[in-house]
């Protein structure tokens, strides 16, 4: 036989190997690319809000050491309270930019901490990619994981939340996430301590990383409790659930953020319950062989139940005394989603917590979103212990991107896997040529030449076996083959256009066109934020509305009073309540919180609707959940009940503070020259008052299209002075009188 | 009441005659272990939960053990038709026993991070608490 010829000698583990290799690669340059839409557009600057705090603590963590920031009291947020940031944060991702930092000075590479934090999460969508290749290939087979792979490096519900320069949780998290779920199938699958160990060692990484860690130990444990009650408990399930809870929790409370929580707190409790009872099905097992029918049904049904009724019953009672906590708000909303509104506004006022609408589905998700329930029926129908384990993913995402919007996230890893399970089996059916009907059909003809009457019961026999292989013709093979790959290619372009278009924006620059299709930069936040750096004292305090705590912490490097981390509802009840109040009022809840600097966001001149004046209706909720008898929240609309800024606004509205600070000179503008002054272009009238006189604070500066709006808070007046001649002095003398007069005695004595 | 009786005696005498002498060694390390987590869970529930991590640590290491130990079992349990023996369940049953034996030092010093919470004499950098960090202490003559 000739030598094979060729790159490879013919050689198919390695041309799979290459093949394998170059398909992950690409995916990983294509997920990174297509993140980097911001970055080619503006600059390399850090997103958002959130990313802002994120990159600061990063900067103080790779400033000082590790420890000073683990202990880290920031007595520059939430003013006068501080916060203890070592003990409020998930440190995975600071620990992972600090990292990679320091590796990259140590050979002597320097690279900026910002670019770092830039970078890290369209880097680290590479390696999810990697990581759900190598899950989906444990479920299903290597083909389905490249598929896999390849969907999640774009898809825009994952992409959102992990473009250059948002420094989030979530960059991270959802590749230690996968990178879990694929270490708990392999040790599921194994049985092994190994595994299981290495699966507690990811965990813990996820644990530093997200505060959605919860859905992990809540799905692992769901997954061993319905493999026991589907019947497919065996000592590989114990193994590897013993090993994984013990381990992984005995991590998890090595964040300082999480402490006690896994033993105190109703969201843990699931996982060990299901602890308790895979010690109690484990020794069952162990019994079954030992004694006879009879007896052991005896035992394991009578045991079981008492066991069950004693567990529901402890756990009751813990909760009951209080040992262990009850579900927590952001959990409990999940279930009862009309809870929040009314008792946590905070929670409900955020916009990504509420629910989702079909077209953020379609959206985020676009084919995959279809093709995902085909994936799901073939898992169902070729079920066994780790195909259960995607289905209960699958049913428990939907339920809860349903629930929130934000929650997407976490659906996106499932989908992009059944998908490419769904894509990987149909164009394995299809792709292929049939050689065992071609074989059948000759095995036929043979008969028929040469024994005629047993031919025809042999041609009939073996033609409906022939005729279900062949049921699908090679044209409509091929047919279907091009229409998927079709399907493909709308997908990518769907993706590029998504990314490019809604989720690049970078929030801190805004971008519009003129008529001539040029580009205008407005960049009035960084320019208000610069303006506070240079131009205010180093220890002024900052007053605004919380959205924007981060950025002036982390760009204009000032105290501010309340800020994104929402850990103190009554603080920002009291901003809240000095924004609805009217100046004098204002002024002295000012005075008590030693607040310096007042900034607002105004987008009356540009039309930009996230302005305060939209939010207002928001801090007056929250901040009547505190103070109901001072602020209601009917005040605030005008008598046809309806939210204005308008002439028809109720009085309460003209004179708080908020509306003061907001139009103040913005009755003297005017869009051109007939057109009457004060035209608000986001609410689109005319405002209400237009003559507004500042009595206890005053501009400090606007920026250049009104964006943002900052103001002094001027120090108490002196006392108000009287000329000499006028002053008015009650006199204390009584006129004279006769007994008063002097030179008598007032007390007559007789003698 | 008295089947229940009879239906553990029976299993007792069984146990006694069928398991091999190793996994007798296994399930008597395993007994001893969840001897040592009820005195200590008994203690807590006494005395009370002060310091709260020191009770979680040894309550969970024993509980630690003690499944580690079973899944050893299950393992090299010949009755069990899956093929096991990995050496790597070996090796953790070692690791385990060997801290839990020997001072918890004379593992703990040589693992980078952990290292630091322990003053060991001369060895390694010293600390009282993980989070707090301590300067270096002055040189002895």
């Amino acid at each position: 036989m000739a030598a094979p010829k060729g790159l490879l000698r013919g050689n198919s583990m390695a041309t799979t190997s290459l093949l394998t290799f170059a398909i992950l690669g690409l995916a990983w340059f294509v997920g990174f690319a297509s993140r980097l839409f911001a970055i080619v557009r503006f600059e390399s600057i850090i997103h958002e809000f959130d990313p802002w705090f994120n990159y600061r603590a990063t900067h103080q963590m790779v400033a000082t050491n590790f420890y000073d920031f683990l202990n880290w009291f920031d007595e520059r947020a939430w003013y006068p309270l501080g916060r203890i940031v070592g003990g409020t944060v998930y440190p995975g991702l600071m620990v992972t930019s600090g990292a990679i930092h320091w590796a990259l000075e140590a050979i002597n590479f320097p690279v900026h901490i910002r670019d770092i934090c830039v970078f890290l999460a369209p880097t680290f969508s590479g390696l999810t990619a990697i990581a759900t290749y190598l899950l989906t290939k444990e479920l299903w087979s290597a083909g389905a994981g490249l598929f896999a792979a390849a969907f999640i490096a774009i898809s825009p519900g994952y992409t959102s939340r992990s473009v250059a320069g948002s420094y989030d949780n979530e960059g991270i998290a959802i590749f230690a996430l996968q990178f879990t779920y694929f270490l708990w199938v392999k040790s599921l699958k194994e049985g092994s301590v190994l595994w299981a160990s290495f699966c507690a060692l990811s965990y813990f990484y996820m644990v530093s990383a997200w505060g959605g860690y919860v859905f992990i130990i809540n799905l692992i444990p769901l997954h061993a409790l319905i493999l026991i009650i589907v019947g497919r408990y065996s000592s590989r399930l114990y193994i590897s659930y013993n090993a994984f809870y013990i381990l992984g929790t005995l991590l998890s409370m090595q964040i300082p953020f999480v402490g006690f929580q896994p033993v105190r707190t109703s969201e843990h409790m699931p996982a060990f319950g299901v602890f308790g009872l895979l010690q109690i099905v484990g020794a069952m097992q162990y019994l079954r062989t030992r004694l006879s029918r009879s007896q052991f049904m005896t035992l394991f049904v009578g045991g079981l139940t008492v066991t069950g009724i004693l567990g529901t019953v402890f756990y009751f009672a813990l909760v009951a005394f209080g040992y262990v906590a009850p579900l927590s708000g952001r959990f409990y909303s999940l279930w009862d989603t009309g809870y929040a509104k009314i008792h946590i506004p905070i929670i409900a006022s955020v916009s990504e917590h509420q629910p989702t609408t079909w077209v953020s589905f379609f959206f985020d998700l676009h084919i995959t979103a279809a093709i995902f329930p085909v994936g799901l029926w073939y898992c169902v129908k070729n079920v066994n212990d780790e195909r259960i384990f995607i289905i209960i993913y699958a049913c428990t995402a939907v339920y809860f991107a349903g629930v929130m919007v934000r929650l997407m996230l976490t659906l996106t890893p499932v989908v992009c896997v059944l998908s490419g399970i769904a894509f990987s089996y149909i164009f394995e059916k299809y792709l292929k040529d049939d050689p065992s009907s071609s074989n059948s059909k000759d095995g036929a003809e043979k008969a028929t030449l040469y024994d005629k009457p047993k031919a025809k019961k042999t041609l009939t026999v073996n033609e409906p076996a022939s005729q279900q292989e062949e049921s699908v013709g090679m044209n409509t093979k091929s047919i279907v083959s091009v229409v998927l790959m079709l399907l493909l290619l709308m997908f990518v372009v769907h993706c590029t256009y998504v990314t490019s278009n809604a989720y690049s924006h970078p929030s801190v620059v805004l971008q519009s066109s003129t008529q001539s299709g040029g580009r205008v930069i407005m960049d009035d936040f960084r320019e208000a934020y610069h303006w506070l750096r240079e131009n205010t004292a180093d220890d002024a305090r900052i007053m605004s509305w919380w959205d924007y705590g981060y950025q002036i912490a982390g760009m204009a490097n000032r105290t501010t009073l309340v800020d994104n981390n929402t850990w103190n509802n009554s603080h920002i009840a009291l901003v809240g309540k000095a924004m609805s109040s009217n100046e004098s009022a204002a002024y002295e809840i000012m005075k008590e919180l030693d607040v310096d600097y007042v900034l607002i966001i105004f987008g009356g001149m540009l039309g930009y609707s996230g302005d305060d004046i939209n939010k207002f209706l928001w801090m007056v909720r929250i901040a009547e959940g505190e103070h109901p008898k001072e602020i209601k929240e009917s005040n605030y609309f005008t008598e046809a009940g309806e939210y204005s800024v308008g002439p028809q606004a109720s009085e309460t509205m003209l004179n708080c503070l908020m509306y003061k600070m907001s139009y103040y000179r913005f009755g003297e503008t005017r869009l051109g020259y007939q057109q009457a002054g004060g035209f608000d272009r986001t609410r689109n009238y005319v405002i209400g008052k237009k003559d507004i006189t500042l009595e206890h604070i005053e501009e400090a500066y606007t920026t250049e299209n009104w964006l943002v709006r900052i103001y002094r808070v001027k120090k108490q007046e002196n006392r108000p002075t009287i000329k000499y001649t006028e002053r008015q002095l009650r006199s204390k003398k009584a006129p004279a009188k006769g007994s008063n007069k002097k030179g008598t005695f007032r007390t007559a004595t007789k003698v | 009441m008295s089947s229940s009786v009879k239906v553990l005696q029976n299993l007792f005498d069984n146990y006694q005659k069928t398991t091999p002498q190793k996994l007798k060694i296994v399930d008597a390390y395993m007994f001893y272990i969840l001897l040592t987590g009820i005195f200590q869970f008994i203690y807590c529930v006494l005395v009370g939960t002060f310091p709260f991590n020191a009770f979680l640590s040894g309550f969970i290491s024993t509980v630690a053990s003690f499944v580690l130990a079973a899944c050893l079992r299950i393992q090299v349990n010949e009755e069990n038709k899956e093929d096991w023996r990995t050496y790597g369940t070996y090796g953790a049953t070692a690791f385990l026993l060997a801290v839990y034996i020997c001072d918890w030092k004379a593992v703990g010093q040589y693992i980078p991070l952990w290292n630091k919470r322990y003053i060991s004499d001369g060895l390694k950098q010293c600390n009282d608490s993980f989070f707090v960090s301590v300067p270096q202490p002055p040189a002895e003559k």
